[in-house]
């Protein structure tokens, strides 16, 4: 998916207007859908607390692996089953949403920020910055991410920060090849010069002027990244090394039920649809957004 | 070698068995890198077809867990002992009822306190033909005490305590010697395998580890890591035990191990009847199996004791207030009826009911958390207590639901998941302050768990646990010739650990097996072994 944003697509300074530019957006109905089912999860995940049934960690022995309420055994206490320690699925579900989609923002945010400054700066100033950038970042690229994240976490045990640096260790150098790219383009173009001409400061030519003029693709990416990073969440939390046990989430949950699978579905089944609709959902929505920014997908 | 199959070798039965492995790889969550390692090995095995005889009459075992050797000296899993113990006798062994009898040894007696005459049975050969003697079981117990120079040391020395030699007396007569009094050696001794020191010496320790020989009733045929592990019927056997008849060679043709590590693929391998023994059924799956129209359970007593351990050491486990209120906290036989339906036991302390000398005047414990925040609060935790609770990925439900009920005496603890290993080791630094792990102890003797755990500087003493008069007494117990004396040391002992509280929460579960209805006389055994000598099969209708 990164393939489709590349150093080479060369952007030319943005020419439409933001009203323009909603208005393709929504005559997309795909990316429409995908983007209110989007706002669907992240609203599941702030009102969590508020509309969950449950505590998502209480644990009901008289009701183990109650099925769904549409089965045989079901109840309406439960919607949607419990599971093999008798809590309910349907609230672990909703503040699933709440830690999936935050871990996402944040490591996307925390990749976009210092991904994008390193870059700008390396593809600016050129010279010895961005000699040594570029072999660090060739290195990084170099490193089996998921692996490199499981040592990590394997050495510090689950714990929230050490998740999100793990995940953000390689994320931000998909931003710094665009946003040095970019630059890189951007330095030479007309406007740059016009207003290096003016008698412009550096930071704010790089701010003001050549900032605005990267930063579509870098949101597309952004948007992108986001679902890549909602996926390596849920893998590490699978294999048991992610998100802490007492944190209600989605991969935890597939890797839970995984045992049993064919003796009461719905335990690892739910959350695994969850991770399925919400990561193809954001790709969707993405790619309508690239559609919409990138002039040269433009019809 | 004997790979040259015939091509109806490649029958649907066959193709099921790699579909499984294939399903295998895909669901192996944690080992999804192993998996997809051994998939690339994989393919290249399906080539080499087994003899098409011993497809059709070998029976296949599900193992939960792959092994690294095949050398009986070189190793501390119950996998590989497992399988290894199929193909290599011991001198002692023991039978179902977890009885010691005599095997590849005639008898022996002690003359003093340190010196054991075994006296070997005569006619027995090895897989390649040449006889059992005495310099094998010498070169054996050498190989395993460090005596041989230039070999590298065994994992397996510690389970054989103070021996610090073997005398050669006759071709069929050997003595080991202690360094002191070790009453249980015998017991020790069926933990190890006699290994044939010409061929040892012939092949080299590295070949010897992929391809060892014993007296056994089943050879080794082949090995391929990651896939299977295959043995046949060895004809000359020389019967095994007298006193486990019958007393002739297998009955099966073969046995055909495959590592299986996802428990969910060793049982849908078992209902699909493309393994005739699955090996460590959860507990919480136990039931499905009695639901397979062709399968089921075969039940045993576990002999591994499951607990909460206390860093007596550190705050705030140091007040022995706080530890004997994470007792009254939470009980774990509810826990064991709800969560593993009651296909476990809970114990009162760290020995199970058939370990010798187990003390049945212990109290059983009795959930209170009255009694528990009283505790806190007189310890200075008023409002409630805040720790985390460690543990390996295995245990990860039971300390989520132990947790669970914690919060009902005021305790909130927070899970923490670990590698097994990397647990193991933190453990021992004793950097962690509460923790379920377990310890298994198959030799059901306390000298192979009350020392190493207890001790002040026990091996996996996690707790920081010191006790002088602990430490006197198992080193009493250690010594004693006399049953009875050692039993009374450590009755002692257990009451002492259980006035201490370094542990909580003991369980030992059951331990259980999925089997295929054309297999009879196979019976789940507490100590994990798979003898597959008296098992035979049905025919297939």
């Amino acid at each position: 998916m990164s393939q489709s944003v590349t150093e080479d697509e060369i952007l030319a300074p943005v020419a439409g207007t933001a009203p323009g530019m909603l208005r393709l957006l929504v005559g997309n109905r795909v990316a429409v859908a995908a983007g209110i089912v989007v706002l669907l999860f992240v609203a599941a995940g702030l009102l969590a607390p508020a509309i969950a049934p449950h505590d998502p960690n209480l644990q009901d022995p008289s009701a183990i692996r109650v099925p769904p309420f549409w089965q045989s055994g079901g109840s309406s206490t439960y919607l949607l089953g419990t599971d093999s320690l008798g809590r309910d699925l349907l609230s672990r579900m909703l503040y699933g949403a709440r830690i999936s989609i935050l871990l996402g923002v944040a490591v996307v945010l925390i990749t976009l920020l210092v991904g994008t400054a390193l870059g700008m700066a390396a593809g600016y100033f050129r010279g010895w910055f961005d000699a040594v950038m570029s072999r660090v970042v060739d290195t990084l690229l170099a490193f089996p991410f998921l692996i490199f994240a499981l040592a990590i976490m394997a050495a510090t045990g689950p714990n929230l920060v050490a998740l999100v640096l793990a995940l953000a260790f390689k994320g931000w150098v998909d931003f710094y090849r665009v946003a040095r790219g970019d630059v890189l383009a951007a330095r030479e173009a007309d406007y740059v010069a016009a207003a290096r001409g003016l008698g412009a400061s550096t930071p704010y030519i790089l701010l003001g002027e050549i900032l605005p003029n990267i930063i579509p693709p870098l949101i597309v990416l952004a948007t992108l990244r986001m679902a890549t990073i909602i996926i390596a969440e849920a893998s590490l939390s699978f294999l048991g090394i992610g998100v802490p046990p007492s944190i209600p989430a989605w991969g935890t949950m597939v890797s839970d039920g995984r045992a049993d699978v064919v003796s009461a579905w719905w335990i690892a089944t739910f959350p695994g649809l969850a991770i399925l609709l919400l990561v193809l959902s954001v790709n969707l929505f993405g790619e309508g957004l690239r559609d919409v920014l990138d002039p040269r997908m433009r019809r | 070698m004997r790979g040259v199959g015939s091509r109806g070798g490649h029958t649907r039965r066959d193709f099921l068995k790699r579909s499984v492995g294939a399903l295998a790889v895909v669901g192996a969550g944690p080992s999804l890198l192993t998996g997809l390692l051994a998939g690339c090995g994989r393919r290249q095995a399906g080539q080499r077809a087994l003899r098409a005889d011993l497809v059709r009459g070998a029976l296949s075992v599900a193992l939960d867990a792959d092994v690294q050797t095949l050398d009986p000296a070189m190793h501390r899993s119950r996998t590989v002992e497992a399988v290894v113990r199929n193909v290599c006798d011991g001198l002692v062994a023991r039978d179902a009822e977890m009885r010691y009898v005599p095997q590849l040894a005639e008898s022996w007696e002690l003359e003093g306190d340190t010196r054991w005459v075994f006296r070997l049975r005569k006619g027995v050969t090895f897989h390649d033909g040449s006889a059992f003697t005495a310099d094998d079981v010498k070169f054996t117990i050498d190989r395993i005490i460090g005596a041989i120079p230039g070999l590298p040391p065994s994992p397996r020395k510690d389970l054989l305590g103070p021996v610090t030699g073997t005398e050669v007396l006759d071709a069929h007569t050997v003595a080991i010697i202690t360094d002191g009094p070790y009453p249980i050696l015998h017991k020790k001794l069926v933990f190890q395998e006699i290994c044939p020191r010409a061929y040892f010496e012939e092949v080299g320790p590295d070949e010897f580890a992929r391809k060892p020989i014993g007296t056994g009733p089943f050879r080794l045929v082949e090995w391929i890591a990651g896939e299977r592990i295959v043995v046949e019927r060895f004809d000359e056997y020389y019967g095994g035990s007298p006193e486990v008849p019958p007393v002739e060679p297998a009955k099966l043709a073969g046995v055909i191990f495959r590592p299986l590590e996802e428990a969910a693929t060793r049982l849908v391998s078992l209902e699909a009847q493309e393994v005739d023994v699955a090996v460590n059924v959860p507990s919480d799956q136990a039931d499905r199996v009695d639901t397979f129209p062709t399968a089921h359970l075969s039940v045993a007593q576990g002999t591994r004791t499951h607990f909460v351990g206390l860093n007596c050491a550190r705050k705030p486990f140091s007040d022995r207030r706080v530890r004997e209120a994470m007792r009254h906290a939470v009980d774990p036989k509810p826990i064991v009826e709800q969560f593993l339906l009651g296909r476990a036991r809970a114990l009162p302390g760290m020995l199970v009911p058939m370990a010798f000398s187990y003390d049945e005047s212990l109290p059983e414990p009795r959930q209170d958390p009255g009694r528990a925040r009283a505790l806190l609060r007189q310890a200075g935790y008023a409002d409630g207590l805040e720790v985390t609770l460690d543990c390996e990925a295995t245990d990860k439900r039971m300390a989520e639901a132990i947790a669970g009920v914690m919060a009902g005496a005021g305790v909130r603890a927070e899970v923490r998941v670990w590698k097994k290993d990397n647990l193991l080791n933190q453990l021992r630094r004793q950097e962690r302050d509460m923790f379920l792990t377990s310890w298994g102890n198959s030799s059901l003797d306390p000298s192979g768990i009350l020392p190493v755990l207890f001790r002040s500087d026990g091996y996996s003493n996690f707790f920081g646990y010191r006790n002088g008069t602990v430490d006197r007494l198992l080193e009493e117990a250690d010594r004693a010739m006399d049953p009875e004396v050692r039993a009374r040391k450590y009755v002692e002992v257990q009451r002492i650990l259980h006035a201490d509280i370094p542990t909580c929460f003991h369980f030992a579960q059951e331990e259980l097996y999925g089997v295929s209805d054309r297999v009879s006389n196979f019976r789940a055994r507490p100590d994990g072994m798979l003898p597959m000598h008296d098992v035979s099969l049905a025919d297939e209708a």
